[in-house]
């Protein structure tokens, strides 16, 4: 089913319960098609509701997304814009996003390559990032791993493990309760470690970036590569 | 139980949900002692920032709070100055925790000293969905202070379901 072809900063809204949502950008591609009927509901372009049934939607490379489903999995590939992606237990994978917003309860969270920012919130299930910018990503029980940071860190864990390899000389602030923290620089990197932000205040000129970096009963481990 | 209908009304407005992110495990961690001194330490600030709006502290749910507003520009006026106070307490004095906010707007019905019906559902099911540091809010608070002056900047995050609506409720999150 054709659908307009978004306007400029129109974003493409996509919604399930159970089923799963599947999106692909392809190269060339001037419209929106989706295998359901988009809902009518005042909107350009209109919403797209799959309910219980899997969705498809096939996009323009570079179209915003806001997508959610409850129970049902989310996957989006090829080169999108800024993609918001919810679920309650699904898992979300999202391969090549302008930047990125997702969350989910307790399904895992799969960020492949993100130019810009990348922002994870997982209740349970873990968190992993490829190549990103800055990242912002929290998960209460799953680990998180952040392959290539490219931007600023700001992890967050209440019982998981947290692994960050950085690709440059970026800030990380780092925090699990009870779980173990790797950071892994580049070796020309000169950093500051530090447990508390506030702690950064004295030293931080003569280094390249500052790694904030506490757990509450784990270990901390800060290393060059 | 019995409830004296006449302190049953229905009023509208915006009602916020808060939860401090890994109390359990603070807890478990440091202790009894050093948990109540961060919800006392909660408990004033949230006093202060409630002190220039329309709006009331309804209860305490554990380490959560619970708030009333007649209006949802006080609600998110409030909530982001409790943020804002939060965030500058960890970086300069480590308070040790993070606070994630759910708000949402509609009828309610108030029921002695507290609020019950769907909207306080749906509020606090928002709240459930936030990271830390963070506000979210539905739309029907975005669209309750579009116009405003004050209105801050949302940016979207998506849909959620929840039983008994039919539709999803598209969720935004206060911009850094």
């Amino acid at each position: 089913m054709g659908l307009p072809a978004p306007a400029e900063a129109a974003v493409v809204r996509i919604t399930t319960t159970s089923g799963a949502i599947h999106v692909v950008a392809e190269p060339g591609r001037t419209d929106v098609w989706s295998s359901t009927d988009p809902l009518d509901d005042g909107r350009l372009p209109p919403t797209i509701d799959g309910g219980s049934s899997r969705v498809r939607v096939l996009v323009p490379e570079g179209t915003d997304l806001v997508v959610g489903a409850t129970s049902g999995r989310v996957t989006i590939e090829g080169r999108v814009g800024a993609v918001s992606a919810m679920t309650t237990s699904g898992k979300v994978s999202i391969a090549d996003a302008e930047s990125v917003d997702v969350r989910s309860r307790s399904g895992r969270i799969e960020v492949k390559r993100t130019a810009g920012t990348c922002r994870a919130i997982a209740t349970s299930g873990r968190v992993e990032v490829g190549r990103c910018g800055d990242a912002d990503v929290t998960s209460g029980s799953g680990r998180i791993s952040l392959e290539d940071v490219n931007g600023r860190v700001r992890a967050h864990c209440s019982s998981g493990r947290i692994e960050i390899s950085m690709g440059g000389a970026h800030d990380v602030d780092a925090e699990t309760v009870s779980g173990r923290i790797t950071v892994s620089l580049p070796a020309a990197v000169r950093a500051l470690v530090v447990p508390l932000p506030g702690d950064a205040a004295v030293g931080a000129d003569d280094c390249d970036c500052v790694v904030v970096a506490r757990s509450g009963s784990g270990r901390v481990d800060v290393s060059h590569r | 139980m019995t409830v004296d209908p006449t302190l049953s009304a229905i009023r509208t407005g915006a009602i916020l949900f808060t939860d401090l992110v890994g109390f359990t495990e603070f807890t478990d961690a440091r202790g009894d002692t050093a948990a109540v001194e961060v919800l006392d330490a909660q408990s004033t600030i949230a006093a202060a920032a409630l002190a220039d709006v329309d709006g009331q502290l309804v209860k305490e749910l554990g380490d959560g709070l619970m708030f009333w507003f007649d209006h949802a520009a006080h609600g998110l006026q409030t909530a982001a100055c409790i943020l804002e106070t939060i965030e500058v307490a960890r970086a300069e004095h480590g308070f040790p925790l993070s606070l994630r906010m759910g708000m949402h707007c509609g009828d309610v019905v108030k029921r002695g000293a507290d609020f019950v019906g769907q909207t306080v559902n749906i509020a606090s099911r928002i709240a459930d969905l936030a990271g830390p540091g963070e506000l979210l809010v539905s739309e029907q608070v975005v669209s309750a202070v579009d116009g405003d002056s004050s209105a801050a900047a949302f940016r979207p995050v998506g849909p959620t379901r929840v039983r008994g609506v039919a539709s999803p409720i598209w969720l935004y999150r206060l911009a850094n």
